[in-house]
């Protein structure tokens, strides 16, 4: 029996320009991230700590980085935890960074499977890395050395954007069948950002575990890695959480809000200083809301917000005082209701902002707004 | 509607005063700093509230600061009443006999105020028509200076500010405005910028060229695998017949050397052993040398003999040996087990008695003593001592239990131990047997040394199946044992097989000399084809490298791409919206001028009756709402730049008057002007002031000044007088007389 710590995707030394000036503290957020895996596979006593792929963000990260992270695989491998990295698509190919690695003793993977398979022993034992990653192409020829080999020992297979397609599913990717066919003892995928356990015909193939750190919207809530014990014909696995800051995307409805003071107060409601959030406001309300400053008032209690503005203005009682002016502005008020009554419903969002860039323009702050 | 009352707490240099006004023309009379921007100012103050919570706070308190409004009008009476300081509203209107219609009560924030939005704004709405602090001060304050027309572009600016309904902003600015981002983005317009192309087509533009070079990429990627493959092919050919080529170079140097021998010395009809093909692996050299192949073979025979293995060995001997062998270690380690076990054992012997035995004699004894001497407290000592001679005991037992204990559960494990090695000893007794069956001795060291040399057996049994094998001619793959697969992805040569050729050569298997040219030329191209494909094998390792490091690319690609569209696809639904936006505005203008235009040249040409004194009755307008009036003595019309500025002026006031009363929906809001004819000289003031008179029939006006001469006039036209200036009390009697409300408070 083998216990594996598999995590993949940590995407260190990632950019996030969009968080303006939280940028720097998310950066290092990865950072933690990694450290709590290291200390995850320490505390589970693991033999193997396998990443499958895009460790790095770039095939040349910077040398903090790669300080760091080296470090803390000396301390695996110091304590008889063999580390083993796999190319991914976003830090192959592997000059530089994975040399200086190598030399540690981290064993680094080859982009293609070659003739045999590549051989350690790990507690005595001999265990197989099958291995696909870096930008490879999945040619049958390639696909077929994927298979098991009359060895003895533990069979692993690592994979980097390679999708597998479990039953049910459609789409391009790696068929069960072929799973089935290589028969591997386990197998550790990554690229995929979310979790999957891979699974079919009521047997256990292996996972991916998805991104640990919420990379970008869409990465949303708990982010996990996995911890396998595996033995010939049987896997355990079981998700741990790890990761630090929460990613979300949320719809607010401010129906009824009469105010700008409102809706910082509704906003304000799901503050948490861990959240990134992404949040869409909808609703009819009754005043125009100026974006800019509801985020300027909202943004403190977050870690990072996100407003998109979908709220309805045209069919409340704002815009039927306008409505009722003899003024430019009120013929602009009948029409823009009569617009909308016109289009097709998916245009409408186009129409309620077209009115409301109008009224913004003619407002501003006591003046015009070229 | 008028406004009839204005009370003032602590506002400004205002302690506690209240002015009053009436219909018509009310002149407010006070020279500079006398406080009459801050008497006028107090009706936003209290309608919208101030932002500057300093600004009208009173010298005198700090703590407060009131004001209330109250108008009359047809339907009765409203008074709005704020607290300046925490914008405390309460407003209350009652009908004709004093009923109570409307109240509200809150705090109304001058944000929320001057919006017009909420309970507060609805009633502002339908009060006076208006519910924004913009639009009413735009319409029905007139600042100093303001009644003088402004040129031509910019009163056709103000008109239109205020027929967009927002009072600040005209709507062509802010057509112009989306217009103008709508071509940053997507070059909608035909002339002036077409050289430069829009933001949404240059992104468009990235995009297609991203995608291009994706496509370039992913070919590279094609041919990176299908170059891997060949690479892959290459290598397994060339492994295969590397072997070959040895194998076929060892069994010609024999044959060579057989008719070498048998001939004796021959000429060069032998060619040389063809030069053995470069190896990346500098390992084992092919070169075969000529030796004497019996005596080699006997040796190894010899050899073979000596490993104490039988030469063929039997598939179980193997298995049995490792057994053996493992066996051997488990039982020596179970051996050294119960060793350390007994150790413990022997550690946990019974504390002795012997000492406890001697300290409780001695209390006993000591205590016997004390006793015979003290008589009187034998019973106390007797309880004493015994308690005393009880502890040793006690703690002895104690120990003796515990250490009884550990004997016990030692000698379970001792137990436990010799059983396993009871069993351990059955399995090799058993192996022993099949040892035996074998033919083989048992006896432990020969096991031992059986295991050790079984490799080296291998080996040796090796060569002398390949002598056998190449001097009967056949090419026995299965031979070549040590071929096992290991983790390096390239061939192995095959272990150093210094193999030399027997000395004799079976007839049977060996090639007749004719043919020997024939075979050598064969091996010759064999090996020439090996070294062409180990120099393309190269050539197509180095084209994978390169390949491999443009390839890199490829993903940064695909990422950028992402984002690139998502831009592309935010900057298509802006450049959607800001199109709609701009005909929504347009065609609202165009409907709004078709609509209104008519009407408002009649209305303001009412009121140009009343404010040129029926010399003008008529206005038009142009699309841009320039302002045309008819030309004197001849048809037509002429713009107003060609008429005096009295008339302009005129205009203007007509203008603003229409347009007011336009925005409040038809109710006639009064008028305030804070001292607007400041720059007017003698004659115009003159014509101004008559003018106003003339509005003042239908508006109440509210009229700041310091101008002396007006109050000569206000006297004689019966205006209403009020005067903030502390030294005018006895001016006028005319006035005083007419006038009850002369008496006002003066400042304090």
């Amino acid at each position: 029996m083998i216990r594996i710590l598999h995590t993949a995707d940590l995407h260190l030394d990632a950019a996030f320009p969009e968080l303006g000036e939280k940028e720097g503290k998310r950066r290092l957020d990865l950072l933690q991230t990694f450290e709590r895996l290291l200390t995850l596979a320490i505390k589970n006593d693991v033999q193997l700590f396998i990443v499958a792929g895009d460790l790095f963000d770039t095939p040349r990260p910077t040398s903090e980085i790669v300080e760091q992270v080296a470090a803390g695989f000396k301390r695996l491998i110091a304590r008889g935890i063999a580390v083993i990295l796999l190319p991914g698509d976003h830090d192959a190919p592997p000059d530089g960074v994975n040399a200086k690695l190598a030399a540690l003793g981290a064993v680094i993977l080859p982009e293609t499977p070659g003739l045999q398979p590549v051989t350690m022993t790990v507690a005595g034992r001999p265990v197989h890395f099958y291995a696909f990653g870096g930008c490879a192409l999945p040619t049958p020829a390639t696909l077929d050395r994927m298979a098991r080999r009359p060895l003895d020992g533990v069979h692993i297979g690592v994979l980097h954007g390679l999708r597998p397609v479990l039953s049910g599913e459609s789409g391009q990717g790696l068929p069960l069948e072929s799973l089935q066919e290589w028969n591997l003892d386990y197998l550790a995928f990554g690229h995929g950002h979310e979790f999957l356990l891979v699974e079919g015909d009521g047997r256990l193939y292996g996972c991916c575990p998805g991104s640990p750190e919420g990379l970008r919207f869409g990465e949303n809530g708990p982010r996990y890695c996995a911890l396998a014990e595996v033995e010939p014909e049987n896997i355990r696995l079981e998700p741990l959480p790890v990761g630090g800051r929460v990613l979300d995307e949320l719809c607010l409805d401010l129906t009824g809000c009469e105010t700008l003071a409102d809706a910082v107060t509704r906003i304000r409601e799901l503050h948490s200083s861990d959240l990134l959030l992404h949040l869409t406001l909808t609703g009819l309300v009754e005043v125009p809301l100026e974006m800019a400053e509801l985020h300027d008032r909202c943004a403190v209690d977050f870690y990072h917000l996100e407003l998109l503005d979908r709220t309805e203005l045209l069919a409340g009682d704002f815009v039927s005082r306008l409505a009722s002016e003899e003024t430019v502005r009120g013929v602009l008020a009948r029409r823009a209701r009569r617009l909308l009554d016109e289009v097709p419903p998916e245009r409408r969002p186009l129409v309620e902002e077209a009115f409301r860039e109008t009224l913004r323009r003619f407002q501003g702050q006591g003046g015009a707004r070229a | 509607m008028i406004l009839q009352a204005i009370e003032l707490r602590n506002f400004g240099k205002f302690a506690e005063k209240t002015f009053e006004f009436r219909r018509g023309m009310n002149l407010v009379y006070g020279v500079n700093e006398a406080g009459k921007t801050t008497l006028v100012e107090a009706i936003p103050a209290v309608l919208f509230g101030v932002r500057d919570k300093k600004r009208f706070r009173s010298w005198a308190s700090g703590e407060e600061c009131a004001a209330a409004l109250v108008f009359t009008g047809r339907r009765g009476r409203v008074r709005i009443a704020r607290d300046l300081l925490d914008d405390r509203v309460e407003l209350v209107e009652t009908d004709g006999e004093g009923r109570e219609v409307h109240r509200f009560s809150g705090s109304v924030p001058p944000e929320e105020a001057a919006a017009g939005s909420g309970e507060y704004g609805e009633h502002l709405l339908r009060l006076f028509g208006l519910n924004e602090e913009a639009v009413f001060r735009s319409s029905l304050f007139f600042g100093q200076g303001q009644l003088g027309a402004p040129g031509a572009p910019a009163m056709a600016g103000r008109i239109r500010s205020l027929l967009s309904g927002f009072g600040q902003v005209d709507y062509d600015r802010v057509l112009a405005g989306l217009r103008d981002e709508l071509a940053d983005l997507a070059d909608d317009r035909s002339g002036g910028r077409a050289g430069e192309s829009g933001e949404l087509e240059k992104v468009t533009a990235e995009v297609a060229a991203l995608e291009d070079r994706w496509r370039e990429g992913r070919q590279a990627q094609e041919q990176l695998a299908t170059l891997r493959d060949e690479i892959a092919e290459l290598e397994n050919s060339i492994a295969f017949d590397r072997s070959e080529y040895g194998k076929g170079e060892r069994y010609l140097a024999l044959v060579r050397n057989h008719y070498r021998v048998t001939a004796g010395a021959t000429p060069a009809s032998f060619a040389p052993p063809p030069e053995p093909p470069p190896t990346p692996v500098a390992e084992a050299s092919v070169a075969s040398s000529v030796e004497d192949p019996a005596e080699e073979r006997n040796r190894l025979e010899r050899e073979l003999a000596k490993t104490g293995l039988p030469r063929e060995i039997p598939e179980d001997l193997v298995k049995i040996l490792v057994d053996a062998d493992e066996e051997r270690k488990v039982l020596v380690s179970l051996q050294g087990e119960a060793a350390e076990l007994r150790k413990e054992l022997h550690g946990w012997c019974t504390p002795p008695w012997k000492g406890t035995a001697a300290l409780s004699l001695l209390l006993f004894s000591a205590g016997a003593g004390l006793s015979w001497v003290f008589p009187g407290i034998t019973l106390w000592l007797w309880g004493g001592g015994g308690v005393a001679a009880l502890l040793p005991w006690g703690l002895h037992f104690m120990r003796a239990g515990q250490a009884r204990g550990e004997r016990n559960r030692i000698q379970e494990l001792i137990r436990e131990v010799e059983e396993r090695r009871e069993e351990v000893q059955t399995r090799l007794a058993a192996l022993d047997g099949r040892f035996e069956r074998l033919g083989l001795s048992p006896s432990a060291v020969e096991v031992v040394r059986m295991r050790k040399n079984l490799p080296r057996h291998q080996e040796l049994l090796a060569r002398i199946r390949e002598l056998e094998a190449a001097t009967s001619g056949v090419k026995s793959a299965q031979v070549l044992e040590e071929e096992k697969p290991t983790a390096s992805s390239s061939a192995e040569e095959p272990a150093s097989l210094a193999a030399e050729p027997p000395r004799t050569l079976p007839p049977e298997a060996l090639l007749p000399q004719e043919e020997l040219p024939a075979a050598e030329e064969k091996l010759r191209e064999l090996g020439e084809s090996l070294r062409e494909r180990e120099a393309r094998l190269l050539e197509l390792s180095r084209a994978e490298a390169t390949l491999r490091a443009s390839l890199a690319d490829l993903c940064a690609i695909e990422r950028e791409g992402k984002g690139l569209k998502s831009r592309r696809d935010s900057l298509s639904r802006r450049r959607e919206v800001l199109r709609l936006a701009a005909e929504l505005l347009d065609a609202a203008v165009e409907e709004f001028r078709s609509t209104y235009l008519e009407r408002f040249a009649a209305d303001i040409g009412t009121y140009l009756m009343a404010t040129t004194r029926g010399s003008y009755g008529r206005i038009s307008f142009d699309e841009k709402f320039s302002l045309l009036l008819p030309a004197k003595g001849e048809a037509g019309w002429r713009p107003l730049e060609h008429f005096s500025r009295g008339t302009a002026d005129a205009v203007y006031l007509a203008v603003r008057l229409a347009l007011s009363r336009h925005l409040a929906r038809g109710q006639r809001l009064p008028l305030f002007l804070d001292d607007p004819l400041v720059n007017f000289d003698g004659e115009r003031l003159q014509e101004t002031v008559g003018m106003l008179e003339n509005v003042a029939r239908e508006h109440q006006l509210i009229f700041l000044t310091h101008n002396e001469s007006l109050l000569k006039r206000a006297g004689q036209k019966r205006w209403h007088l009020l005067s903030l200036d502390q030294a005018r009390s006895g001016r006028n009697r005319a006035s005083e007389e007419r006038n009850d409300d002369v008496e006002q408070l003066h400042l304090l």
